[in-house]
């Protein structure tokens, strides 16, 4: 089976929009990568990650209601799908299985 | 830090963003980017600084998402159902369409009756003028040969100027078919006559007989009930009737196959044929076709300057009129070239083609015509009609628009594009253009009897039945795209946020556009009205003219048979012996009818004159009361007048370079009917001799034997049924077999301007349904207008204002575009009617008054339908118009 593959900022991307559950739409969801990982990110490069890993099937997405502060435009609103959530757990399991790979003097080294 | 004015992202960017990113993800990148700039402008410490880099953020954003550089997904497809887009033809829409169109024309019956009152009287002129068209073009077009039928024309010259003649004499034709050989390929001579009928024991005086050659039935497509074309008028002693005329003589059609009638009293013919009767859109007319066989021996049918009979010529197919043409001067010197020396004429022969025989009016013939300007002249008053028409439905579409802008603000807010829109208006104003077309129909149906007898002939709805199915349809795609076309496109143009406020004002521009359709209204509707103004002058100022003779209380009667030419030959003393009958005499044409064009040798003149002709007894003068202003009348106390005297007319005169006094003594001798000259023993004033559209023409009356017509002078006062019972018993006493036939000569004068008059009658009732129509529309805008400014009339009654100011204001704006009209339409009508009078000899100065009366007139009507509505709005309480919202 090819695996799809998920780079790196995809993968902050699709955690970003796990991490906000419900509320994460374009803003929110560029907000909270540069919260959490302190860079600057541009909105353009979110929104096509996003519209990426749409396109890959790891987000779905519904439009949401009008609303007032936008100049009247409704928000895309995304959500994993089962397939992001389990790219999520494959990628997380890679790194877990190569963290334990790693020799006990070298992550003595790395002070963790 | 919060800030005053809420800040905004440069706008070039905006702009950029909305044209050139992913259609698809347009809608929340924007809302997007916006709130990410409301974030970066508030999170920066400094306010100048901040704005500046959340709008450097903002730009560079949008530009990295332009579609070029933006990532192309394939995102389209799949929102393809999503965003299924709004189809305006789906049958739901469509549903709501109707629905939404009914209901506007139910919620507003007086605007939407004014609209269909207008739109279907208009579409009902326009059919009835198609009708007329279709009849007049109609003429002759159901002979199979048509296409290759000429009548051919002998056309007299004469100073110049041209008058061709229907009438040829009988040795035209084989000539005709042996000099053109291969050219012609078959030529038939028609002789329109009268006769005495008898069949069985009944006698009837048929006018409508023609001697026609034996091909008659072959060579015209009438088509034939019994009886072989072919073969139905070779034996002489055959005659074919019409259907209705075989039903007059023996009731039914199988009876009268094989009888025997009897054409004056001499001639017995056998039944051979029966036709269908004659359509009523043929030149050609009859009851009975005799074969011209039997009239072999009269001199029409052997001389060949003579004339009296129609001939046809059908060219070969491949030959054309101006082939045949080329060669007829030769044709004519062959055969007449001698004859015309010694009379002085010359002709020339010429072809016109079927079709055109029934517009050429100017031909001396008794066959039935046609006026082509009078066609041209109905079809632009039908276009004129038409377009006033539909400027009231256009005028009355927009102004209605302002109603219904929520509806459209709602439509658009819900997605309808402009196009939608467009196609909803355009939809309603076909559909409404349908219902006036059913309602025309309606109204053509009740109004085709009085039109047929106004236009004085038959007309036949059902074998219209396909063109004027055809000629609606075109009316309903013509009158819903033209009127429905301007409101579409500005309706469809309202801002939906406007319109929803309720903010929408019918533009400046709107308005001025209104008034200058209902500026082209008026000046429509004043020009028809001028027109009928100054034709029906025209027509009364020759009805009233002073025609030089006496035309009250007197009887005509043409000479058409030997009993009645016998009867007055033998017994004009008797009559003239009743003291009711003032004078009597015989003539060869009574005033307004035919009169002889002769050539004459004139004493002191080199060259030949021609000179019109009248061939009366010695009573003409005296019978017509024309005034004598030198010289003598005739008179029985010099017998030599019959041969040796002549009377001339005052214009005659002038002709010949006289003075009335002079030209006494002189001598003057016909070419052709003179053997001796004759002496000009006195003129005559002149008089009206022929129709009043023609000026008074050289005259010159003598005493040959021609008698065509007869005319009895009765006395004034006395009981005039009684004196013409009196006349008739006197008749009667010599056992004639034709009924005295007669009728009055002021009648037959009416009757030459009967065509004229009834063109008057029904132009003016076309120039009146015009100005009804544009009223109509003049009254849906004020209606409309009084309502718009219910508050403002309210307001200014309460400030003081009173009720004759108000009127004044509201009227005002109406007053205007119809001066306007007034000045734009007189100058139309005036250089227009000055044409149309050119055609007459005698006509009438147009007078300014008349644009003044017109003028008031139209302002009156137009203040009249005005004022209903504006008197009513300015007696409204102002409570009332105030109290509401």
């Amino acid at each position: 089976m090819k695996r799809a593959f998920l780079g790196e900022f995809e993968e902050v991307v699709l955690l970003t929009v796990a991490i906000l559950d419900e509320g994460a739409y374009g803003v929110t969801i560029t907000q909270e990568i540069e919260q959490q990982t302190g860079r600057s990110v541009g909105f353009s490069t979110v929104h096509t990650t996003l519209q990426r890993l749409e396109e890959k099937g790891f987000l779905s997405s519904t439009m949401g209601g009008a609303t007032a502060e936008r100049g009247g435009r409704r928000k895309r609103f995304f959500a994993v799908t089962a397939a992001g959530r389990k790219a999520l757990a494959e990628v997380k399991q890679v790194r877990t299985q190569l963290w334990d790979a790693l020799p006990p003097q070298t992550l003595q080294l790395m002070g963790i | 830090m919060r800030m005053n004015k809420h800040p905004n992202p440069p706008r070039w960017a905006q702009t950029l963003l909305r044209w050139w990113a992913h259609p698809d993800t347009a809608e929340e990148v924007q809302g997007d980017l916006l709130e990410l700039y409301d974030h970066w402008v508030r999170t920066e410490t400094s306010d100048r600084q901040g704005r500046r880099r959340a709008n450097w953020r903002y730009s560079l954003s949008a530009l990295k998402l332009l579609r070029p550089l933006a990532q192309l997904t394939h995102r389209s497809s799949r929102y393809a159902d999503y965003y299924q887009s709004p189809l305006s033809l789906s049958p739901a829409m469509l549903r709501n369409y109707i629905k939404i169109a009914f209901r506007n024309l139910t919620r507003n019956k007086v605007f939407s009756g004014i609209n269909l009152l207008g739109l279907s009287t208009g579409i009902t002129v326009c059919l009835l003028i198609f009708l007329f068209i279709m009849n007049e073009f109609s003429v002759d077009n159901f002979h199979k040969n048509g296409k290759n039928i000429y009548r051919v024309m002998r056309g007299i010259e004469n100073e110049g100027k041209e008058t061709a003649v229907a009438y040829l004499s009988g040795p035209y034709a084989p000539a005709l078919l042996n000099d053109f050989k291969g050219q012609i390929a078959q030529a038939v001579r028609v002789n329109p006559t009268d006769a005495l009928v008898t069949s069985e024991d009944q006698s009837f005086h048929e006018r409508k007989i023609i001697d026609a050659d034996p091909n008659f039935f072959t060579f015209f497509t009438f088509p034939l009930l019994k009886g072989d074309p072919a073969t139905v008028l070779t034996d002489p002693a055959s005659v074919v009737l019409t259907e209705s005329t075989a039903k007059k003589y023996f009731g039914t059609i199988d009876n009268a196959l094989g009888k025997i009638v009897k054409i004056d009293k001499s001639l017995a013919v056998k039944v051979t044929g029966i036709a269908q009767d004659v359509p009523a859109n043929s030149h050609l007319d009859f009851d009975l076709v005799v074969p011209l066989e039997n009239y072999k021996d009269r001199s029409w049918m052997n001389v060949w300057i003579n004339n009296g009979l129609y001939t046809y010529v059908q060219l070969a197919p491949t030959v054309s009129e101006a082939q045949v043409e080329r060669n007829f001067p030769r044709f004519v010197d062959k055969y007449m070239g001698q004859i015309l020396k010694q009379a002085g004429f010359h002709f020339n022969l010429s072809l016109t083609p079927l079709p055109a025989i029934y517009f050429e009016q100017a031909a001396f013939d008794s066959v039935k015509h046609g006026d082509k300007k009078v066609v041209y002249i109905f079809l632009s008053i039908a276009i004129l009609i038409l377009l006033v028409a539909c400027i009231n439905f256009m005028n009355l579409s927009t102004v209605r628009a302002v109603e219904r802008s929520k509806e459209i603000g709602v439509r658009k807010v819900l997605g309808a594009i402009k196009g939608h829109l467009v196609w909803q208006f355009i939809g309603e104003s076909l559909l409404l253009a349908t219902f006036a077309c059913v309602l025309s129909i309606g109204m053509l149906v009740l109004v085709l009897p009085f039109y047929k007898q106004l236009l004085g002939y038959p007309l036949n709805l059902s074998v219209y039945a396909l063109p004027i199915l055809l000629f609606l349809l075109a009316i309903i795609v013509v009158v819903g795209f033209l009127s429905g076309s301007y409101p579409a496109f500005v309706l469809a143009a309202f801002s939906p946020i406007q319109s929803l406020k309720g903010k929408l004002r019918m533009g400046r521009g709107g308005t001025s556009l209104r008034q200058i359709l209902v500026v082209v209204q008026f000046s429509i509707s004043i020009l028809l009205m001028l027109g009928t103004a100054i034709g029906t002058q025209q027509m009364r100022y020759l009805k009233n003219k002073q025609l030089g003779y006496n035309k009250e209380q007197t009887l005509v009667i043409p000479i058409d048979n030997d009993d009645i030419y016998n009867f007055f030959l033998g017994h004009k003393d008797e009559l003239l012996s009743q003291n009711r009958v003032e004078a009597v005499s015989m003539m060869s044409g009574e005033p307004g009818g035919f009169f002889d064009g002769l050539m004459f040798d004139v004493e002191a003149h080199p060259t030949r004159w021609k000179a019109r002709t009248e061939f009366a007894d010695f009573d003409f003068v005296k019978t017509l009361g024309l005034k004598l202003i030198a010289g003598r009348d005739f008179s029985p106390q010099y017998p030599t007048d019959t041969a040796r005297a002549a009377l001339i007319n005052r214009t005659a005169a002038s002709r010949l370079g006289w003075t009335p006094d002079q030209a006494v003594g002189k001598w003057l001798k016909s070419t052709l009917r003179d053997s001796t000259n004759r002496i000009i023993i006195g003129v005559i004033e002149d008089f009206n001799f022929l129709s009043l559209k023609e000026a008074i023409e050289p005259l010159v009356i003598a005493p040959n034997s021609d008698r065509r017509a007869a005319l009895i002078r009765l006395r004034p006062g006395g009981n005039l049924t009684a004196t013409v019972a009196m006349i008739q018993q006197l008749y009667a006493k010599t056992r004639p077999a034709y009924p005295f036939e007669y009728h009055f000569l002021d009648q037959q004068f009416d009757q030459l301007y009967k065509t004229d008059l009834r063109q008057q009658t029904i132009m003016s009732v076309f120039a009146g349904l015009a100005i009804f129509i544009a009223c109509l529309g003049l009254f849906g805008l004020a209606t409309f207008s009084a309502q718009q400014r219910t508050k403002e009339i309210g307001v200014r009654k309460v400030l003081g204002a009173s009720v004759g100011s108000i009127v004044t204001l509201l009227s005002n704006d109406f007053l205007k575009p119809v001066s306007i009209a007034i000045l734009i339409a007189s100058p139309i009508a005036w250089w227009a009617m000055s044409n149309w009078l050119q055609g007459f000899a005698y006509r009438i100065d147009i007078e300014w008054w008349l644009f003044v009366l017109i003028g008031l007139l139209a302002i009156g009507i137009a203040l009249l339908t005005v004022s209903f509505q504006s008197i009513k709005a300015a007696l409204v309480n102002p409570v009332k118009s105030l109290r509401s919202e």
